[in-house]
């Protein structure tokens, strides 16, 4: 890399000599979330491309353009063609429910929302997404897991036990939203309107009496596999992690450690970039 | 096929821990080397997701379970094979392997250019004598042909080569190595520390790890992302792509074949190997391969699937298999999970860092030093660690909205879980054979695979139990999981060794002290199938130092002109 190639990264490079005691630290490390400084701190350690080039397919240097890649990979990721991967795709417009009707994905959504309260609007629709998912899906699983060849059967249970197996393929969630939303349906009309269309209030009302049903009712085993399943969904949305305050999945300079007396207080954890 | 023959110096079947070191050390010493892996190349900014977080995934990181089921039944049962990796582990229906019903076993595979080494748990601890003479202490068995003083530069020309972070204990049956600073240890970890020492006089440690905590021969120190699994971009844990094979590669002389399915060995009529037999992946178009020397480093049961394949008059049931011990004394060492329980003075309000890459171990104490225990032979060790939950406590706290989420986010509880793994004694009535009709996607006969624990392992578990649940009582947890009344499925923790064993004696055993055939001085198995006994520690290290040993070897009978 040249000199003139170099010029736009001139911050870069002052918020490197800035961060030279990092570097120090963990040296690859201190880059954390900012992306425009790999290519010179990249160089400033010796890896060139060429290196990278000798090997064959197959080997790989830690490499700056590894490094780009994981930095960039915070925001929207890009898919790497021939990914086996299965990552979100990019939607074009409103999203189309895969197992509930649009009526039943509306009352759904609200359901969700009512379980986790206020929370972020892109995690709330993504959770709602997310059970509808769950639901869609739950039939080819249980297919599937019907379809084992019987000695991978037989390892699955000296594995997991008999009854997650047995749980595995004969577990109906589909059953249950068919039956729950029916339950649903004739409490919402004796209010006279569909859930949907109720004031949020009368919604509300009704989420809470769905999960104090007596367990095996309707209404109640469809209650609990959503709010499973929309905590699943939340907890894992951008928002929700945030809100867990999730210390995980980062660039640390230090073993992440105990930073405890022994009291149990916290004293202070290792710096994060 | 090429009218004129290619002969290589050495060829190397299988690119991951074991035949990475060999190819390093044949490569350096000068010799021509022709690698074949079975699977293809991987690409990092392809196929690593290290970074990747679970709203970037369709299925949030629960992964495609009907796929998974479909094409990975067994593989799937692996924690690391999940929607983030499990391009690492193999399709179960192109590579199927058969079992009696009520003798399940768990066969994890990884095929690609590093094999396993991408999605291993880098746990990597030196035996000691303790493991290589076990028999002499006890008379059960067999002796390995080695000693520790033996392999001992190899461990430490391999630790000081990988980077393996530790911390250094002097005890006897644990050797201490070449080590980068230790990891750190969590709160939980700290907290057994003292009441497991005070109380019992066993030792808390952090894992001995292959991932550094300095930066090491130009790779950068871990940045704790605590993924290891989903490959790395800064190259901070052991894997052979960009440890020993980049290092083989640089001398000029390895050329690399990827997606080339090993089936057999070729045996010349002088008794000789000759080369080998594969099948391209993708085309499945029939090849053959020649070199001086053959090495056999395609992991433990693959290994000994290519001699059993190499059939011919002289050798009708498979190379090395003239006295019938090949594919037996299969090991795999058994667990005993699930024991754990609630910190209630670590509950708190306030979110921990996370991404430490490893546990704490405590080494070995049964049937060590003057300890003998009278109801079982050999020993365990106890692995585990503490952290607080992520959102786990989500689903048990009542009621919903708000305020609830508030407690989910303020009342965070810290768990502890410990478990113990136990030495599995070799015996030769847990074996693989050929199966005389299944076939995998390339005409390649499988193996059966015939394993069980027997009264050494549950004798072994029923202490391991007591112990662990001393423990639990002594940490004053709170919601205590009690440890699993079940041993693991043989095969679960993926450190299946043995089925060509080493040996002096060829009727008890398949290769010799340097790891060649007995009889056929120029065919070599360098993996984990030399194993004569597993200890109760992580094979990965000790199968690197041997394989550094074979490589240098062959480097050194090469030039005497031996073989």
């Amino acid at each position: 890399m040249s000199m003139e190639e170099e010029k736009p990264a001139d911050k870069a490079a002052r918020e490197l000599t800035r961060r030279e005691w990092l570097l120090r630290l963990g040296e690859f490390t201190a880059l954390a979330g900012v992306a425009g400084l790999a290519p010179p701190v990249a160089l400033s350690l010796g890896w060139t491309e060429q290196q990278a080039a000798a090997l064959p397919p197959g080997l790989s240097d830690p490499s700056p353009k590894h490094l780009i890649h994981a930095l960039s990979s915070r925001a929207l990721p890009i898919i790497p063609p021939g990914s086996e991967t299965d990552y979100v795709q990019p939607r074009q417009g409103p999203y189309q429910p895969r197992f509930f009707s649009p009526d039943e994905f509306r009352a759904v959504s609200r359901i969700v929302e009512v379980l986790l309260g206020k929370v972020d609007a892109a995690a709330l629709a993504e959770s709602a997404e997310w059970v509808d998912l769950r639901f869609q899906s739950a039939a080819g699983v249980r297919e599937a897991a019907r379809r084992l060849d019987p000695l991978h059967r037989a390892l699955a249970v000296a594995y997991y036990g008999e009854a997650h197996v047995v749980e595995l393929e004969t577990s109906d969630p589909q059953a249950i939203a068919r039956a729950g939303l029916a339950a649903l349906q004739e409490r919402a009309q004796k209010l006279g309107r569909p859930f949907f269309q109720l004031p949020s209030s009368q919604q509300a009302d009704l989420v809470r009496d769905m999960s104090q049903q007596p367990e095996e009712t309707p209404l109640r085993r469809f209650c609990d596999l959503l709010r499973r399943e929309a905590i699943h969904g939340y907890y894992t949305s951008q928002a929700g992690l945030k809100e867990l305050d999730y210390k995980g999945n980062a660039y640390y300079t230090q073993c992440p450690g105990c930073k405890r007396s022994s009291s149990g207080f916290p004293v202070s954890g290792p710096p994060k970039l | 096929m090429a009218a004129k023959r290619n002969i290589y110096d050495v060829l190397i079947v299988g690119s991951g821990a074991s035949g990475g070191w060999v190819a390093k050390e044949v490569a350096e010493h000068g010799l021509s080397v022709l690698m074949l892996e079975a699977g293809p190349p991987r690409v990092p900014t392809r196929d690593f997701t290290e970074h990747v977080w679970p709203y970037q995934l369709k299925y949030r990181g629960f992964g495609d379970q009907q796929r998974l089921l479909e094409n990975q039944p067994v593989q799937r049962l692996c924690y690391a094979c999940d929607e983030y990796s499990h391009q690492f582990f193999i399709n179960d229906h192109e590579n199927p392997y058969t079992f009696p019903a009520d003798k399940p076993f768990m066969w994890i595979r990884g095929r690609q250019v590093g094999g396993k080494t991408f999605c291993w748990a880098r746990e990597s601890y030196r035996y000691s004598d303790n493991e290589f003479k076990a028999a002499s202490r006890d008379g059960y068995g067999e002796d390995w042909p080695i000693s520790y003083k033996e392999l001992e530069p190899y461990y430490d020309r391999v630790e000081s080569f990988i980077g393996v972070s530790a911390s250094r204990e002097g005890l006897a049956q644990f050797p201490d190595g070449q080590f980068l600073p230790p990891m750190a240890l969590s709160c939980g970890a700290v907290q057994a520390q003292e009441v497991i020492g005070k109380k019992f006089g066993w030792r808390v440690m952090p894992d001995r790890v292959a991932v550094l905590t300095v930066p090491h021969r130009g790779r950068p120190a871990c940045h704790y992302c605590d993924e290891c699994q989903r490959g790395c971009f800064t190259a901070s844990y052991f894997n052979s792509p960009s440890v020993t094979l980049p290092a083989a590669a640089r001398t000029g002389k390895l050329t690399l074949v990827s997606d080339a399915v090993v089936s057999h060995v070729l045996m010349g009529l002088d008794g000789r190997a000759e080369g080998v037999h594969y099948i391209d992946r993708s085309t499945r178009q029939h090849r053959e391969a020649h070199a001086r020397v053959v090495v056999l480093a395609a992991a433990a049961l693959e290994s000994t699937r290519i001699l059993l394949n190499s059939r011919s008059a002289q050798f009708p049931q498979g190379v090395g298999n003239q006295e019938g011990v090949l594919g037996h004394y299969l090991m795999d060492h058994f667990t005993i999970e699930g024991g754990g329980g609630l910190m209630p003075r670590l509950r708190s309000s306030k979110r921990e860092p996370v991404g430490r890459p490893c546990g704490f171990i405590i080494p070995k104490y049964a049937n060590v030093g003057t300890n003998r225990n009278s109801s079982f032979l050999r020993g365990y060790r106890f692995d585990g660690d503490g952290s607080q939950e992520l959102y786990g406590h989500a689903f048990l706290l009542p009621q919903f909205g708000d305020a609830w989420r508030q407690r989910v986010r303020s009342d965070i509880p810290y768990y502890f879980g410990i478990g113990a793994q136990g030495e599995c004694l070799p015996r030769n009535d847990n074996y693989v054979t050929l199966d005389p009709q299944k076939k995998d996607a390339w005409g390649i006969p499988v193996l059966h695979i015939v394993s069980s624990y027997g009264e050494n392992e549950h004798a072994m578990a029923k202490a391991m139990r007591a112990d662990l649940s001393a423990i639990l009582d002594e940490m004053k947890l709170s919601d205590i999981n009690p440890p699993s009344e079940r041993l693991s499925v043989f095969g679960k923790n993926i450190h299946e060794c043995g089925t060509a064993r080493m040996g002096n004696d060829p009727k008890t055993s398949v290769v010799d002290r340097n790891c060649a055939v007995h009889g056929v001085r120029n065919l070599f198995v360098s993996d984990g199938a030399v194993f004569v006994t597993q200890g109760c520690y992580e094979p990965t290290l000790t199968i690197m130092a041997i394989s550094a040993r074979v490589g240098e070897h062959i480097a050194e009978a090469s030039r005497r002109g031996e073989i």
